[in-house]
């Protein structure tokens, strides 16, 4: 009953924010598109069907009800791609958010909790990562790595997860001589007690707009590496590797270029509306009672 | 017989003093010496950044003192560091019901914790038992037990934090300013809960507040404090009848009295109460009273060992 009600106090204030609806309509139609494509998906991603090469889409001159957003350089059916990317897209966003976020929790916590030289070498090391343009250092880990989808998750995680480190540093701070933690002190928990039982669940709120925030970056900067050959290879129907496998044809053949690209920029911008729509209904800051 | 001694405590904290300066120590308690019967309530008066807190901070042992020991029954525990029979021998109610509970945890799951942690042997079901009965004896109905702090009004929540320190069956429980963050008429719900908690546990209270006509009417006995010193301590009749430091007289006659027709002479003190970063030398009221000579600015006079103390080179007699 009690957790109906959280739910319900916090729907109100999510729907408030009809952009965060939106995202998360759209959000949600992607999510079902990947759980669900290989039902959905007309053709496999891979099919080549060689005497359709560049077909244009059902729209346009030429194009054809059998293959509806047409198809590429090889003849592969760019509907089906695109739902397959999805899937890769949903799992990108969602492995790098959990490195990120368990890694970031732990050491923000650390910190936050021994002040002195642990606390100043975690937020040093942080700071560090952070002084250096994101994409960059994601490429020079990739470089280090070898190229590949999963080196390139490891490597967004690592760029992404400082924000997470400072977000839980800070909010352990403002928690941690709050009376309740000295009462927990006072009838005897552990330290590691307090940390994870007492104070994290009170840090959580930001952490998670955090999240779905950085969904979006993750989706965004695997794409990029995609695009750059450090990320997915071909022929996986990854977003950005698709854009980079079609980039000699932009002026021949749009759809191989816009397609991907649009799909990316829309589940971009459905994630970083939602995050607005859960920041709006979980900071106490900006409620309105 | 005394549960609670305490040995010449101090504590110190480091001020940084600025970029480049050298730290700045500041004395938030210096010697303080008190024994506690078991039984019996002990207010602690004073003025704002007194030292009432961090006392209470000491006694509980959320701070080791720099200097000194604290017994619990004859036994030291600063010195030993804090045992699990100790720590959990002790237990404090904080001044603001609105921070002392954890706004993630269910009324149960909040007094429930303390055994948890400590009665490992004790079942699910036992434990459960015994949150929902302290429920009952703090005076909330069964059905709060599923419930967030945030649903409960001041009042409630102080309760509630009365329960959790309750858990442990304590022998001291430290009351800092329990009731001055609540309204008037719940004030005294809450204390007239405490006295009888006190009789039916025989608990053993240091009650921390600044609001004497509170502390004359619930408290045995009365220590008051200023900079973190003791002025004057004892029972409530001695110190409020025939207080003997000029301090508490000037403390008592600021106190309202609910009958106009009684003639108040009111003592007014001049100036603020000293930076405890710098206090001042000798006598550290020397600055503020009225019937300051010359040796209280240099000497510093010591607390006598009475039953009714002070510490005034001229104490006023009635």
């Amino acid at each position: 009953m009690i957790k109906s009600q959280r739910f319900q106090e916090f729907w109100y204030y999510f729907k408030e924010n009809k952009g965060a609806v939106v995202g998360l309509i759209i959000v949600s139609i992607f999510l079902l598109m990947a759980l669900l494509a290989n039902f959905i998906a007309p053709y496999s991603p891979s099919e080549q069907f060689r005497d359709f090469t560049l077909q244009p889409p059902v729209w346009q001159e030429g194009g054809s009800w059998q293959f509806i957003l047409g198809t590429d350089v090889v003849g592969r059916d760019m509907l089906s791609r695109l739902i397959h990317g999805a899937r890769y897209s949903f799992l990108i966003g969602l492995i790098v958010v959990t490195l990120s976020t368990t890694g970031g929790i732990l050491l923000g916590l650390i910190a936050g909790f021994s002040q002195g030289f642990v606390d100043a070498f975690i937020s040093r090391l942080m700071d560090i990562i952070l002084a250096f343009p994101s994409l960059l250092l994601a490429l020079v880990l990739v470089a280090i790595l070898g190229p590949s989808l999963v080196n390139a998750m490891i490597a967004i995680a690592i760029v992404i997860q400082p924000h997470y480190v400072r977000l839980t540093r800070a909010s352990v701070l403002a928690e941690k001589n709050k009376d309740y933690v000295i009462a927990a002190k006072v009838i005897g928990a552990s330290k590691l007690r307090i940390m994870f039982k007492t104070i994290l669940p009170n840090c959580l709120s930001p952490i998670i707009v955090q999240a779905a925030l950085s969904f979006s970056t993750a989706i965004l900067d695997a794409a990029a590496l995609g695009f750059l050959g450090m990320g997915a290879q071909p022929p996986t129907p990854e977003w950005g590797t698709m854009l980079a496998d079609a980039r000699e044809f932009i002026l021949r053949a749009w759809w191989v270029v816009t397609l991907p690209g649009l799909a990316i920029l829309i589940t971009v911008v459905a994630f970083n509306l939602m995050g607005d729509g859960l920041r709006d209904a979980l900071d106490p800051k900006l409620k309105r009672s | 017989m005394k549960i609670l001694k305490l040995n010449n405590i101090s504590k110190d904290y480091n001020v940084s003093g600025g970029f480049l300066q050298p730290n700045k120590k500041l004395k938030a308690l210096s010697n303080i010496t008190l024994e506690i019967q078991k039984g019996e309530t002990l207010a602690v008066v004073g003025e704002s950044g007194c030292g009432k807190s961090t006392l209470a901070r000491i006694i509980t042992m959320i701070e080791n003192p720099t200097q000194g020991e604290i017994f619990l029954h004859g036994q030291s525990i600063s010195s030993l560091g804090m045992s699990k029979k100790n720590r959990t021998a002790i237990q404090i109610v904080f001044q603001d019901p609105y921070g002392s509970l954890n706004p993630r945890q269910k009324i149960g799951d909040i007094l429930e914790e303390p055994l948890i942690i400590n009665q490992i042997h004790l079942g699910k079901i036992e434990i459960e038992k015994k949150a929902r009965s302290m429920l009952e004896k703090v005076g909330l109905l069964p059905e709060h037990y599923d419930r967030y702090p945030h649903m409960f009004s001041g009042g409630q929540r102080q309760r509630i934090a009365i329960a959790r320190a309750l858990m442990l069956n304590p022998e001291i429980v430290v009351l800092d300013e329990p009731v001055s963050a609540l309204d008037l008429s719940i004030q005294s719900q809450i204390l007239n809960l405490l006295a009888d908690l006190q009789n039916q546990f025989q608990l053993t209270y240091l009650f921390i507040s600044h609001d004497l006509s509170i502390v004359r009417h619930f408290a045995d006995r009365v220590m008051v404090m200023y900079l973190g010193q003791i002025v004057e301590e004892g029972s409530i009749d001695q110190v409020f009848q025939n207080p003997k430091h000029p301090y508490t007289k000037a403390l008592l006659s600021a106190t309202p009295i609910a009958d106009p027709s009684i003639k108040k002479e009111r003592i007014r003190l001049t100036g603020e109460i000293p930076s405890p970063l710098n206090p001042p030398s000798g006598c550290s009221f020397h600055n503020r009273c009225w019937l300051a000579q010359d040796i209280c600015k240099i000497e510093k006079p010591l607390l006598t060992k009475e039953d009714h103390r002070s510490s005034c080179h001229f104490p006023l007699s009635k």
